[in-house]
């Protein structure tokens, strides 16, 4: 085409001036960027270093650095910004950030304050991709037309919406947003396998991510995800610090504290291509003594934090329905892959050689720049992504139970519908509360959005029809609609989250799902015996006001009031046989009642007519 | 771009009715309707297109989400009959599987209770045999077109299921 390509005069292009679509990957420690240059990808790097931008912002005064910067005491240094991206200050309290300077929210976003001013988190991402694209400008000599930019596979909404627009404040356009472990599985070229099942298995310095994908024919699908947001190689450096500082019976200060951790470092890198090295701790002012460290005894220490990643792994195996045996490809990506034990490990649980030819820092980036090529239009290769929701979504019903509408891991787009009814006579509205998480009990999930179905025409309890229907558009975002079907009158909600939920929210809300299994159980069972009662009270309350002083004597009147007073006494009890034993009762003495009442509507209907028609 | 709303999850997928499906056509052909209707196909479009691309999608997933559960495909195979088995309808009065019912229930507790692995996998294990015999004799039900007793089966089914879903919660990690 470029061949048939007719300018105007005047405004003939550059011959030059190429335009470029590029892959970034946006990460908690490192961050990167990524073009195919004659074909092959390549990542672009600055003088200073190799290629790895870490993800690291520093204030000073009115100038802003990015990357391993010297500090001094006037400035302010915000570390794995991607942790705050469409959280709120509720999420900071829960999750134990640590911040570098006073914070606050104000129209439902967190503002730092740095200096005068206050400075958001999609801000601060936003330095990062700005000096990313400083390098591409620098590197390549042309336009940048266009991004991919990659987010952890369980970002939800408001996160993928914070990146987006860290984007867009550092001049870039956003072509897709693409899940990290798709990216990777792109970067090993497995979009052109017939079929097969992937398994990404992500160790950074902070994070862990695990992900499980179907590829089919160009498709990647998502099957489920898991991780732990504060598990990575960090956790390595510091549990063999620990060890040294035990094993040479040293009692360091915060500072010697922290170089040790820095030095820690080292030692595994260089352990990682050796069975054992010599370390001498003079070096960062300690004690001059030579001490031998083995591959060995450094497994050890860090047996217990590989073992809870493949234990992590193993429940991903689980949540797409599948054995070790189902798995065709296991890609390792993040630096903390390069340590022998974890990749021996893996390879021993999965019983498979894992995909660890592409270094595993760059694989992400790589994946991201071979996609941003694929949309740009110069690639031949086709490929769709369908995505699935990474939480439950379900909606409060009666004794804060939930009821799940879409349960996780649903490909979306989807949608659902459930008819709901009337608890009183006469209930003219009806209010909703939809939530997401896994928890049996609302209260345990996170709040999502309430509204109020209004006008719903007067009828007894139970009769009124209230048909919900959940949405899900191809971003996750939900969209509820309510009708009352005997009067067809549409309500229409679009829930949106207004703060994100975190990785380790999702995590932990899972765990607990589990954990607390016995005692939502426990709720369950407590709360239906309380709706049951009040149920039985609302009847038995109504019957008694239309025929009880017909049908009932005093004595017998009485006694009923007796029994529906001490099962309402009941239900503060917050026991459940109590409240069944105060139902029974209740039923037990109005048997006699309730069979008169049948009775009389029986002679209700047969008023009036002839006894020859019953023959 | 459009579809038939009003044909079932089989004729969407090409694929005859029955309760044993030719899993690799319904994953083809799942695939190729995405290829097709997916919104990411339909970035620069219409508001309207954007909209039914949406639609379809959605119709696409719950379709072949359906399909690929044999709970959920049994209770769509009896609806395509004109049996819907909805929240209400769904109790079962055979005395001997309610007894059946109690003493599951009842074992499923006790063995919570106790944290034996041994016990633990061995009840995994039968409840996974009784959903399958459950299934194998829904199969028969509705191949021999007796989708009363083939309702039953998948009320039964729904039991097992909700039993094996509380025990996994209680006896995981």
């Amino acid at each position: 085409m470029a061949l048939l390509q007719i300018s105007e005069p005047g405004k003939s292009q550059d011959p030059h001036e190429k335009r470029y679509y590029i892959g970034i990957d946006l990460g908690t420690t490192n961050s990167l960027v990524a073009v195919i240059k004659n074909g092959s990808p390549s990542i672009l790097k600055e003088d200073t270093n190799n290629g790895l931008l870490p993800s690291i912002v520093t204030y000073a005064g009115d100038d802003v650095f990015v990357g391993d910067n010297k500090k001094n005491n006037e400035s302010i240094t915000f570390r794995s910004i991607k942790r705050f991206l469409g959280k709120n200050l509720e999420d900071l309290k829960k999750e134990n950030f640590y911040s570098p300077c006073e914070y606050l929210e104000e129209n439902n976003v967190l503002r730092f304050k740095v200096f005068e001013k206050l400075v958001t988190p999609v801000e601060i991402s936003s330095e990062i991709l700005k000096h990313l694209k400083n390098i591409t400008n620098e590197t390549l000599k042309g336009e940048i037309a266009g991004c991919v930019i990659t987010v952890p596979a369980y970002f939800d909404d408001t996160q993928r919406q914070a990146t987006k627009d860290a984007a867009s404040l550092s001049g870039l356009k956003v072509l897709r947003l693409l899940n990290e472990p798709t990216a990777a599985a792109i970067a090993y070229g497995l979009q052109s396998k017939k079929i097969s099942k992937v398994m990404v298995y992500d160790l950074g310095g902070g994070t862990f991510d695990v992900s499980i994908l179907n590829l089919n024919d160009g498709i990647f699908k998502v099957l489920s995800t898991g991780g732990n947001s504060s598990l990575g190689g960090d956790d390595f450096d510091s549990l063999l610090a620990d060890y040294i500082e035990k094993t040479n019976g040293l009692n360091l200060d915060e500072q010697n504290k922290h170089n040790l951790y820095l030095y820690a470092k080292e030692i595994k890198k260089n352990l990682s291509d050796s069975e054992s090295i010599k370390y001498n701790l003079s070096k960062i002012g300690l004690n001059n003594q030579d001490i031998i460290l083995t591959q060995k005894e450094f497994n050890l220490i860090i047996k217990s934090l590989v073992k809870k990643t493949l234990k992590i792994s193993e429940s991903v195996l689980r949540d797409a329905n599948l054995t070790i045996e189902g798995i065709d490809e296991i890609i390792l990506v993040g630096g903390s892959t390069r340590t022998p034990y974890v990749k021996n490990m893996v390879e021993d649980f999965f019983n498979k050689k894992p995909l660890s030819n592409i270094n595993p820092d760059n694989v992400v980036a790589i994946g991201a720049s071979i996609q941003a090529d694929i949309l740009s239009g110069d690639s031949n290769e086709e490929l769709l992504l369908l995505d699935v929701i990474p939480l439950s979504l379900g909606i409060e019903t009666m004794g804060d139970l939930v009821e799940v509408i879409i349960p996780r891991n649903s490909t979306i787009p989807t949608s659902s519908s459930k008819e709901y009814t009337t608890f009183k006579d006469g209930q003219n509205a009806m209010s909703i509360h939809v939530v997401q998480g896994e928890r049996d009990l609302a209260s345990d999930c996170r709040s999502l959005a309430k509204f109020t179905v209004k006008d719903i025409p007067p009828m007894l309890a139970g009769s009124a029809r209230i048909n919900l229907e959940f949405q899900i558009d191809a971003d996750g975002i939900l969209n509820v609609s309510a009708r009352e079907t005997s009067t067809n009158k549409v309500t229409e909600v679009e829930v949106k989250p207004t703060f994100g939920i975190s990785d380790s929210e999702i995590e932990q809300m899972l765990k607990d799902s589990f954990d607390n299994a016995k005692e939502d159980i426990v709720n369950r069972n407590l709360n239906e015996s309380i709706v049951e009662g009040e149920r039985v009270i609302l009847s038995i309350n109504s019957a008694l006001n239309i025929d009880g002083k017909d049908l009932l004597n005093n004595v017998e009147y009485d006694e009923i009031c007796h029994a529906r007073d001490k099962l309402e006494k009941s239900l503060e009890s917050e026991d459940r046989e109590t409240i069944i034993g105060a139902i029974k009762n209740l039923e037990n003495i109005s048997e006699t009642y309730i069979s008169r009442r049948m009775n009389s509507s029986i002679q209700k209907i047969m008023k009036g007519k002839e006894i020859k028609e019953y023959n | 771009m459009t579809i038939n709303f009003n044909q079932n999850y089989f004729q969407l997928f090409e694929i005859e009715p029955s309760f044993v499906i030719d899993f690799y056509s319904l994953e083809k052909k799942y695939f190729e309707l995405q290829k097709k209707f997916h919104p990411d196909k339909y970035v620069n479009s219409t508001d309207y297109e954007k909209r039914l691309s949406l639609q379809i999608t959605s119709y696409v997933n719950e379709a072949y989400e359906t399909l690929m559960n044999d709970f959920l495909k049994s209770m769509y195979l009896l609806k395509i009959e004109g049996y819907e088995l909805d929240d209400q309808n769904n109790t079962i009065s055979d005395p001997i599987f309610l007894m059946n019912q109690m003493e599951l229930r009842e074992e499923s507790e006790n063995i919570t209770s106790k944290k034996n692995t041994d016990d633990i996998k061995r009840f995994t294990l039968k409840i996974e045999s009784l959903k399958k015999e459950c299934l194998s004799d829904f199969e028969k039900y509705y191949n021999e077109k007796n989708f009363d007793d083939a309702s039953k089966k998948v009320k039964e089914m729904k039991f097992y299921i909700s039993i094996e879903d509380d025990f996994k919660k209680d006896n995981l990690l």
